[in-house]
């Protein structure tokens, strides 16, 4: 065993080599960190809990979905931890940019503030799904709007319906059923926006200059 | 077992046989197991590794759900521990270990929680670039 030990050689690190590695991992990792400010990586993510306030200074749809539509809003109701049944309004952009997010939530006594997509660079999403509970704007221009469209006709991975309290966090969600009210555009853009909501998702949220802390309510 | 004689000076006129003192004979062990691989790299691996898991693991509530990406985040911390495991266990592999430790690491940026706020992805990149870097220097012979 003492032979064994002994054959084995003793090391030590070069330091070369060890530059060699860490520069280009370094460089790698800056170039990275650069493309998500600059807003070239996307990151997905999904938020739901409780009420949070969004506000932008616009919200544009840039695009039209499989049914040459870029706007749906429709009235859903969504369930609580509890089972208790909540009503929201859910709008569904499969498209959308938007300048000067703010997007403010209290975790307990401070608020957690957001902001995004100024000086020029907007934020970009798609499949923007929102559930608020109330919406208002400044001003906002609709193209080729439907009022009255019954919702169930169409068919969008992101238009889906609550059907019941799933399981732990998760609701178990269905196609919307046929004859449900709703209204779409082809096109949309609000200015001056501000909701409470409830929920957001994206397939995909580009966020460019973000900026995340602690701060005052939007 | 001797303790190794490369590392302990024996004065003249010492009796064959004896055997020095219990916790001199552990830590020269120790030493020399401690400079026969890359000991530091693995350290920072390991360290890098537990601090990369330990983010995505909070969210234990979001574990269970279907697609969560938690998994991946916590996976990757536990492939960087992994790494320095290998760099201390099997350092023939430390070049292959060392490359992976730093790959999985700066993929720790995205997965977990920035890399576990930076840390982690700092130890472990090091570790991983240390154990790249170690090379067995030839004893010399007499």
């Amino acid at each position: 065993m003492a032979e064994t030990e002994s054959s084995v050689p003793l090391g030590r690190t070069r330091w070369r080599r060890f530059a060699a590695v860490l520069a280009p991992a370094y460089l790698a990792l800056a170039a990275l960190v650069f493309l998500a400010w600059s807003g070239v990586l996307a990151v997905s993510f999904a938020i739901s809990g409780t009420a949070f306030t969004v506000t932008a200074d616009n919200l544009t749809s840039t695009g039209t979905d499989g049914n040459g539509l870029g706007f749906y809003q429709l009235g859903v109701v969504d369930f609580t931890g509890a089972g208790t049944p909540v009503p929201q309004v859910e709008s569904i952009i499969p498209s959308a940019s938007l300048t000067n997010l703010c997007q403010s939530v209290s975790v307990g006594p401070l608020t957690l503030r957001i902001t995004a997509g100024d000086a020029g660079t907007p934020v970009t999403a798609s499949n923007l799904v929102v559930d608020a509970t109330s919406l208002s704007a400044g001003s906002a221009q609709f193209s080729n709007i439907n009022i009255g469209q019954d919702m169930g006709q169409f068919s969008n991975p992101a238009l889906t319906a609550p059907t019941g309290r799933g399981s732990g966090p998760n609701v178990n969600t269905g196609p919307v059923p046929a004859g449900t009210f709703g209204q779409t555009a082809t096109a949309v853009t609000i200015n001056s926006l501000r909701q409470v909501a409830n929920g957001t998702s994206a397939s995909s949220f580009t966020l460019p200059h973000l900026s995340l802390g602690f701060g005052s309510a939007c | 077992m001797r303790a190794d004689p490369r590392l302990m000076d024996r004065p003249a006129g010492t009796p064959e046989g004896y055997r020095e003192p219990r916790l001199r004979r552990a830590r020269a062990r120790f030493r020399t197991w401690r400079r026969t691989r890359p000991f530091w790299g693995g350290l920072w691996c390991l360290l890098g590794g537990c601090v990369i898991a330990v983010g995505p693991a909070t969210a234990f509530r979001v574990l269970l759900i279907a697609g969560s990406t938690v998994w991946l985040g916590i996976a990757v911390g536990l492939v960087v521990a992994l790494m320095g495991l290998f760099l201390w266990l099997t350092p023939h592999l430390r070049q292959i270990a060392g490359i992976l430790a730093v790959l999985f690491s700066m993929a720790s940026l995205l997965t977990s929680d920035y890399g576990g706020f930076i840390v982690g992805l700092v130890l472990g990149t090091v570790g991983g670039a240390l154990g790249f870097a170690w090379t067995p220097v030839p004893r010399q012979t007499g």
